[in-house]
């Protein structure tokens, strides 16, 4: 009964105010403001109200779907018309209801009325929807990847430990229990950056700018290497190659392997 | 020889700026066609970059490169994109990229972030340059939904028409053929005719039958995977093949000769 409740339909003026109320909730957190949705949501050069899909149920907006036409180069006098769907909301009073499949079905069938030849989208490996969209069909072309410099480790690992802290479905916190049992100080000397030390005591994580004696396991070299390498072979392939210095007893070896999984996990 | 210059942007540098996107953007595809209106609404109206984030590179008064550079905080942390990095040549590149990574320093910035189009080798070895790590995770998988094959097809095949073809190219197409492309329901004929090839959208008597599934057939046709790997991978099925190996060559021809690069949302 609860599924005939829900209605998909495109956006209209008045529910304009609920649909950036539910961006920001969603996506706030990324740092973006509302003069930032503004920008991307409305201002788009041939972005329309009929390219945002709404599921409302009585007169709420429970989820929400972007699709930005654009007109793409395909060769070196050719263009195709795409859609990119985007900005994917779902209020959280509404998810596990299968609504994200409603507007994604809606996003398919607006494509085909609006004229593209393919609709379009990213979707972060770690996140929940890029295992529904394989399993539904929307298939993965390529990746794009990220290239990043790190001018604050500190800084930069404590932002990365808030933002995985507030997300469920991380491999932070499938990790969780094996860092209940680390009790490490590490040391950290970057190889472009000032020494730190990063303290894991039961589940606590403790970023220390000064640096303290008698460190357990020391990390020096690209440690940016350790965090983002695509897998722990990786890791591995950077220690052989000693561009990551790993100082531990011998002893202490499978610890250290837990310390760079608990690492890794914060990304 | 003229001294490079890197100076902060001025409104009189975007027609140039456009010029220098599009060339450096001229083997790849996957983009929107930058007009000075488009990348005034991508450049200077994004909330999050400031005239002071935008530096131009110019020898003799002529740009010969350009980078932007955005700030924005992210769970407690400083981070700023790099939106647009566009450059001649490496040493260009390199003066920009060290002026954006100055900036984000001068303004307490924990990381910078990129994306790069993968065949641009001058703005890699500069982020090389620089220690800029490639992140391998979390890795931003681009997802598509092929909605009409046909249209794609359609496109490919006018691409291909409209090719420069040396001789051994031109014999090729001499020869009428007939290929039968299946992609989930839809059926689209090939047709090589007066050394050009035709797409008819219904199903015709052919010499050979191509079938696939859309994200194999975007992955073969957009240059992903080689035809020979697509068939030894089962990727693509062919009917009639022993009698017609030149259906290899015919994928081969249809397939996108550049890299595509289709930038994350937040920067179009």
């Amino acid at each position: 009964m609860e599924k005939q409740e829900f209605k998909v339909e495109t956006l209209t003026e008045k529910d304009e105010k609920q649909l950036f109320d539910l961006l920001e909730l969603c996506f706030g957190g990324g740092g973006e403001d509302r003069n930032f949705f503004h920008w991307k949501y409305k201002r788009f050069p041939g972005l329309t109200p009929k390219h945002t899909i709404v599921v409302k149920k009585d007169d709420v907006i429970a989820g929400v779907i972007t699709l930005w036409p654009m007109r793409i180069k395909i060769g070196p006098r050719h263009t195709l018309d795409i859609m990119v769907a985007g900005g994917a909301a779902t209020h959280p009073s509404f998810r596990g209801k299968g609504i994200w499949w409603k507007y994604m079905e809606r996003a398919r069938s607006l494509s085909r009325e609006m004229g593209a030849g393919l609709l379009f989208g990213y979707v972060t490996t770690t996140t929940v929807t890029y295992r529904a969209r394989v399993a539904r069909g929307i298939h993965e072309l390529f990746t794009q990847h990220y290239f990043v410099k790190i001018l604050d480790y500190p800084n930069f690992f404590k932002a990365s430990i808030k933002s995985q802290e507030s997300k469920k479905l991380t491999q932070f916190s499938k990790m969780n229990e094996k860092f209940r049992q680390i009790d490490e100080r590490i040391l950290i000397i970057p190889q472009d950056g000032e020494p730190f030390n990063l303290v894991l005591r039961k589940g606590e994580i403790e970023i220390l700018k000064k640096v303290v004696e008698n460190p357990t396991i020391v990390i020096k070299g690209d440690v940016s290497k350790l965090i983002f390498a695509r897998s722990i072979f990786g890791v591995l392939w950077a220690l052989l190659t000693r561009r990551i210095r790993l100082k531990v007893p011998l002893t202490r070896i499978k610890r250290a392997y837990d310390v760079f999984q608990a690492l890794r996990s914060m990304m | 020889m003229e001294e490079t210059i890197v100076r902060n942007f001025e409104n009189r540098d975007i027609e140039e700026i456009v010029k220098v996107f599009e060339d450096r953007f001229s083997e790849i595809v996957g983009y929107i066609p930058r007009t000075p209106e488009l990348w005034r609404y991508l450049v200077l109206d994004h909330p999050g970059v400031s005239m002071e984030g935008i530096f131009v590179a110019e020898v003799n008064g002529e740009v010969i490169g350009y980078i932007v550079i955005g700030l924005k905080g992210m769970a407690g942390a400083r981070v700023a994109t790099i939106y647009e990095f566009c450059a001649k040549d490496k040493a260009t590149a390199m003066g920009l990229l060290e002026r954006a990574v100055q900036y984000a320093n001068e303004h307490s910035v924990d990381y910078v972030l990129t994306q790069l189009p993968p065949t641009d080798d001058i703005v890699s070895g500069c982020l090389q340059g620089l220690r800029f790590t490639k992140m391998f995770r979390p890795a931003t998988k681009v997802m598509i939904t092929l909605i009409d094959p046909l249209k794609i097809l359609t496109t490919l095949v006018e691409i291909f028409n409209e090719r420069p073809k040396d001789e051994s190219l031109k014999k090729f197409l001499e020869k009428p053929r007939r290929i039968l492309v299946k992609i989930d329901d839809t059926y689209a004929t090939l047709c090589i005719e007066k050394g050009k090839i035709v797409v008819k959208p219904e199903k015709e008597r052919v010499d050979v039958t191509l079938e696939m599934t859309p994200i194999n057939f975007m992955q073969i046709f957009f240059g992903l995977i080689s035809p020979l790997k697509a068939y030894f991978t089962r990727k693509v099925r062919i009917r009639g093949i022993f009698s017609n190996l030149y259906v290899f060559e015919f994928i081969g021809l249809l397939q996108l000769k550049y890299a595509f690069f289709l930038p994350l949302t937040e920067h179009f």
